[in-house]
């Protein structure tokens, strides 16, 4: 029995490593191509992405994702809304295929998940109370007065923005959805609320508060660059993913399912991966 | 109210998925309230200590917590629920330690004359846990766990955070949607004030068919 068992635990931990490698190694391209359909992350940020009244999921992100996948020769996307803190989690645990719905690509985010190359670009932007009492257009405005209180997402790019230069921590304080931000502003809460900038265009038209104003771009901040997310084993689901997505660039198609929800063409095939995560 | 009107399809299917969610947690957290109650009136150390752990790890932990372990860290190690048995099975495995101690305290309120009579009639230990114990105790029962099933319903709109499309799910994509922040979150109050009243009633119900099968009043001082 002694000799025996250790066998037994051998064997068991060959069986427990091969059963465990065995995900990893399949394409999951090829399983996605099998069951017709990818699972897709993307957040409730209109116009990054659009939900309509019948639960349709569209917008310029899942459009671009659809259109790539059909090219794959996977039909379907199945939209799952997942918010921004817990895109990379749900990555991670493949709760989702892949994640598109402006996720900036970030240095710090790259260390975690993969990228496509960038789809969405945009300048950043700040709602502020109308008149801009406190004159702010800049991350280092709100540094420069401790008493000024700005609300972004957490976990956020606009929230690394802003401690990077110079912003302090108790200035800051997280939305849980951007919706509760600007509800936060117009109830003088905090004096500044700051996200993409077609995501804040877009909110601030649907509020139509005309106590409210918009302060696009922010300067001194890079374009946020997006791009599709995927789990750090799927590079060759990502490379095959890039390839359609140059296809789809070349093709004019791109510029048409982006621009007509405000996004530039110009901007995002300015700009690489590589200018944000290299070797990502 | 035109643009909410759009919207009422998601509404409704948001408050389908959140009835769902309640019923199948509630069936779920009865029967742990059962075991683990019961675990936890047994003369055996070993068991009432595996009960005791059950409790306080289930009470103990945030179930918001505990939601996002099962749906973001069992993957990595294996093992997957869907969004949807996840929810339930949080719901239900943290309102099943709650409930436990209805289903102990009742029992433990029974007194001390039940045992003896149970034990001149030289009853066994599961004849008096099942003619004498759980029959008096269960109109006990009946309030707290009412109470415990409206926590639950309420519990559920945290599952929204692990993507399953209920009812406060429904109500932020109608935020993001219209801009428009009070008319959705009236609606969904009303909408979760009306299913907690149809559980009430459901409850009462209950309550007053076993009191009628007993022939006396569930009053406990009558």
């Amino acid at each position: 029995m002694t000799i025996l068992f250790p066998r037994i635990l051998a064997g068991a931990a060959v069986l427990a490593l091969t059963g465990m490698a065995a995900p990893a190694m399949a394409d999951t391209l090829d399983d996605l191509r099998a069951q017709g359909y990818a699972t897709v992350a993307v957040a409730n940020e209109p116009p990054y992405s659009d939900i309509k009244s019948d639960g349709y999921v569209t917008g310029a992100a899942p459009d671009v994702a659809r259109a790539v996948m059909a090219k794959l020769g996977v039909p379907e996307l199945r939209a799952q809304v997942v918010p921004y803190g817990s895109m990379i989690p749900a990555l991670l645990a493949r709760r989702v295929d892949m994640a598109t719905s402006g996720l900036y690509i970030k240095p710090n985010r790259c260390e975690a998940i993969i990228y496509s190359q960038p789809d969405l670009c945009g300048a950043e932007a700040f709602a502020v109370k109308v008149g801009n009492p406190h004159n702010l257009t800049t991350y280092e405005d709100i540094a420069a007065n401790p008493d000024i209180r700005m609300t972004t997402c957490a976990g956020c790019a606009e929230e690394l923005y802003a401690t990077e230069r110079g912003v302090q921590t108790k200035q800051i304080m997280h939305f849980t959805d951007p919706q509760s931000g600007m509800k936060m502003l117009q109830q003088g809460r905090v004096d500044v609320f700051a996200l993409s900038g077609l995501g804040t265009k877009d909110l601030l038209d649907k509020m139509n508060d005309p106590e409210l104003e918009l302060i696009m771009p922010v300067k001194g901040v890079p374009m946020g660059c997006a791009g599709a997310a995927f789990n750090p084993d799927d590079t060759a689901f990502r490379e095959a993913y890039d390839a359609a997505l140059v296809e789809l660039k070349e093709s004019g198609e791109f510029a048409a399912i982006i621009e007509p929800y405000g996004f530039s063409t110009e901007a995002t095939l300015s700009v690489k991966r590589d200018d944000f995560c290299p070797g990502n | 109210m035109d643009m909410i009107l759009e919207f009422s399809p998601l509404l409704i299917k948001g408050a389908g998925i959140t009835i769902v969610i309640t019923l199948a947690s509630a069936v779920l957290a009865l029967t742990i309230s059962f075991i683990v109650g019961l675990m936890r009136c047994s003369r055996n150390a070993l068991i009432r200590g595996i009960g005791l752990v059950y409790l306080e790890f289930f009470r103990g932990t945030s179930a918001l917590v505990q939601m996002f372990f099962m749906f973001y860290v069992l993957p990595l190690l294996g093992v997957s629920f869907s969004p949807m048995a996840a929810g339930i099975l949080a719901c239900g495995l943290n309102l099943g330690s709650y409930g436990s101690e209805v289903v102990r305290g009742a029992i433990k309120a029974i007194g001390k004359p039940q045992y003896e009579a149970a034990y001149s009639l030289n009853y066994t230990y599961t004849q008096l846990y099942r003619y004498v114990l759980i029959p008096q105790a269960l109109p006990m029962m009946i309030p707290p766990f009412g109470n415990l099933l409206i926590e639950l319903m309420k519990l559920t709109a945290v599952t929204s955070l692990i993507t399953l499309t209920d009812l406060t799910f429904a109500a932020q994509i109608v935020r993001a949607q219209t801009g428009l922040t009070l008319e959705p979150f009236v609606l969904i109050l009303v909408i979760y004030f009306l299913i907690a009243s149809a559980l009430v009633a459901f409850v009462d119900v209950l309550a007053w068919r076993i009191a009628r099968s007993r022939g006396r009043s569930l009053k406990l001082e009558a």
